[in-house]
């Protein structure tokens, strides 16, 4: 039973990995909490159910579709929104509100077109999980570790030995002083879109192959992903480690003991003890900002 | 000359007035969206049935119906309710909604001094909700205590209970709860999940090392479907019990295999004898929506034609209705037999059913 417990928060990490990873790829260079990124979660579910289920496309090749797409689709609202009030340096509150606008519009698009009821990907309901020690995992869930895992190391490999890496890091010191130095920030903040929003897609299509999807599921994992990122730190990614197994751990623990109510209740709970504690989050270290 | 045309037009005046139809206003807050929405989409066909018929048979006394969505939830169920009141005219309003948003909108009707009719709401606290207030779904008095004796009927004395969190989850877990622990069983496990949760895994490991040998689910399909596909994936085999949500196709769509063999409560009658009042409504509402009623639309159906009845016997004005609808004993409709006591509440048997090969069908024909 503990061992199941453990494939359980083990699982749940991978996912809030791959939610953090996806919002902080954005997040470092542009400082702001993109909330359309939420929209682009349950996109990448509902547009692998449509090729999927409803044009009756090869399953990977519906995800590959999904992910592309969504990946685009990301890349398209930082060309058509974003980039105008960077360029006018408005406020990161301005492009919050922009960014809760967009959720709101994809999300009611989403709503008409396949309305408000569950949906589920696969085509016949799962079975029994593979058992390993007394515990039971599905096969998604398994592929959902490897793949996070994966995604993850190849991220850290990325920022320290490509040059893209070091761009990233640059800009998300000071965007300003690596314009000056000839580093097209614009450009490497759309990859970074690219970047995010593909794996977002991924992670929306992968949770809902677990517990099918609904035009409201992207929030909900959108707020894990924001909170596991505020508690690792914004210094370098392989904090985020600590950042999901913490959350995981909490909130399978109080589920566990205390009732399913407190699942998110936990979540909040360790969110503003950390904001009071350690408000640098789990790493403790500010990313060093050159001054001029 | 002049006298002949103000004749003339005297004449015409009345005779258009003659011919001006009355149209009856009836209001409905009714949830098309959110997890009960599929219970209510039902309900609205039903009353969209009934409405066409009773317009059908009186040309000169029309009635209609203006729905306000909810969806499910008991704020928006409280201004759907505001919005609808803002017509004066509007005497009565029927409210195919869950427990939680009828449960808010009773104050409201109170103060107002208008009818408010449930068709599909279930606590036991709407027993008591007010004068104006009327059902014909049973209390889930009935639900809950007939599944918990039927439970320990059946031998199985530990259960778990797995409700939603809201006044109808509440309710039922209220009643089972009780009346399992006062007919010997004991409650291994009593949590409750919120309406928009979608991990389930934590609780069901707990149900599973909990040693129950039966689990009680009640909530919305949703819900339901993931709570039993979840469950396959962690190889629980403790059987699930369910209540009247339970039944829906889409709960059969998302679960499949998962929810065979899941006994659940319902206040339909086994019809497969001859009834030939529910077997003409059957092929009718087939005809006009191409599928079959759900338990709520003949609920609904009942709740129209009973509301058409008391305006045409009393004229439209709640008070009168509201005492009308007191001295109803034995409306026979397509629900059952429909009797108001002191409360307002009616009694109607449960009946059991389960899933057999992807269908829903009574226990007793087994």
């Amino acid at each position: 039973m503990l061992f199941q417990l453990l494939l359980i928060v083990l699982y749940k990490a991978s996912l809030f990995l791959l939610l953090s990873l996806s919002i902080a790829i954005i997040y470092y260079p542009t400082k702001f909490f993109n909330i359309a990124h939420a929209a682009i979660i349950t996109l990448g579910g509902f547009i692998t159910l449509f090729f999927y289920r409803q044009l009756g496309c090869n399953f990977y090749l519906s995800i590959l579709i999904a992910t592309a797409a969504c990946s685009v689709t990301g890349m398209v609202i930082d060309l058509l929104f974003y980039r105008n009030l960077r360029f006018r340096k408005a406020s990161s509150l301005s492009l919050l509100l922009l960014s809760l606008g967009l959720y709101v519009i994809i999300i009611n698009i989403i709503s008409l077109i396949w309305g408000d009821d569950p949906h589920s990907i696969n085509t016949t309901a799962p079975g029994v999980g593979i058992e390993l020690n007394g515990g039971y995992i599905s096969m998604i869930q398994l592929y959902t570790i490897l793949t996070s895992s994966f995604i993850f190391l190849g991220i850290l490999i990325l920022m320290k030995f490509s040059i893209l890496g070091k761009k990233i890091k640059a800009i998300s010191s000071n965007r300003e002083l690596s314009d000056i130095f000839g580093i097209n920030s614009n450009s490497v903040i759309i990859i970074c879109y690219l970047f995010g929003s593909a794996i977002a897609g991924l992670t929306g299509i992968l949770s809902g192959l677990d517990t099918d999807i609904s035009p409201h599921m992207g929030f909900s994992l959108f707020l894990y992903g924001a909170v596991c990122m505020i508690i690792s730190g914004v210094s370098t990614f392989s904090w985020l480690l600590c950042g999901v197994f913490i959350v995981s751990i909490a909130q399978t623990i109080g589920a566990y003991y205390i009732g399913s109510m407190w699942m998110d209740a936990i979540l909040y709970i360790v969110l503003i003890l950390f904001l009071v504690i350690k408000p640098l989050g789990f790493s403790g270290q500010r990313l060093k900002k050159v001054e001029i | 000359m002049n006298l002949i045309k103000i004749i003339l037009c005297v004449a015409l005046i009345s005779l258009l007035s003659c011919k001006r139809e009355s149209t009856i206003e009836i209001g409905s807050v009714i949830s098309l969206t959110g997890p009960a929405g599929i219970y209510g989409k039902d309900a609205q066909k039903g009353i969209e049935l009934a409405l066409a018929e009773i317009n059908a048979k009186n040309r000169n006394r029309q009635f209609s119906v203006s729905f306000e969505d909810d969806n499910t939830q008991p704020q928006r169920a409280v201004s759907a309710l505001s919005k609808i009141l803002m017509n004066k005219n509007i005497q009565v309003v029927i409210a195919p909604v869950g427990s939680s948003s009828f449960l808010s909108m009773c104050p409201v009707a109170e103060k107002n001094r208008i009818v408010l009719f449930a068709t599909g709401s279930s606590s036991p606290k709407i027993t008591n909700a007010g004068d104006y207030i009327f059902r014909n779904w049973v209390s889930d008095d009935f639900e809950g205590k007939a599944m918990a004796n039927y439970l320990i009927n059946s031998n199985k004395r530990s259960v778990a209970i797995f409700y939603v969190n809201n006044d109808y989850g509440k309710g039922l877990e209220d009643v089972f709860s009780k009346e399992v622990e006062n007919k010997g069983g004991n409650i291994t496990y009593n949590d409750n999940f919120s309406q928009d949760n979608s991990d389930f895994k934590t609780q069901l490991v707990k149900i599973k090392s909990s040693g129950a040998d039966a689990i009680y689910l009640v909530g919305y399909s949703k819900e339901l479907s993931k709570v039993l596909n979840q469950a396959k994936t962690l190889n629980i085999r403790i059987p699930f019990y369910s209540t009247v949500t339970f039944e829906n196709q889409d709960v059969l769509d998302l679960s499949g295999v998962n929810a065979e063999n899941v006994i659940y409560t319902t206040t339909e009658i086994n019809k497969t004898k001859e009834d030939t009042l529910f077997l003409n409504f059957q092929k009718r509402f087939k005809t006009a929506f191409n599928t079959e009623p759900g338990v709520f639309a003949l609920h609904a159906y009942d709740a129209m034609n009973i509301v058409a009845l008391a305006i045409t016997k009393v004229g439209y004005n709640a008070d009168k209705i509201k005492n009308y609808l007191y001295t109803i004993q034995g409306y026979i409709g397509v629900s059952g037999l429909t009797s108001f006591d002191q409360n307002g509440d009616v009694i109607k048997p449960i009946s059991f059913k389960i899933v057999r090969n992807g269908k829903f069908v009574f226990l007793d024909n087994q």
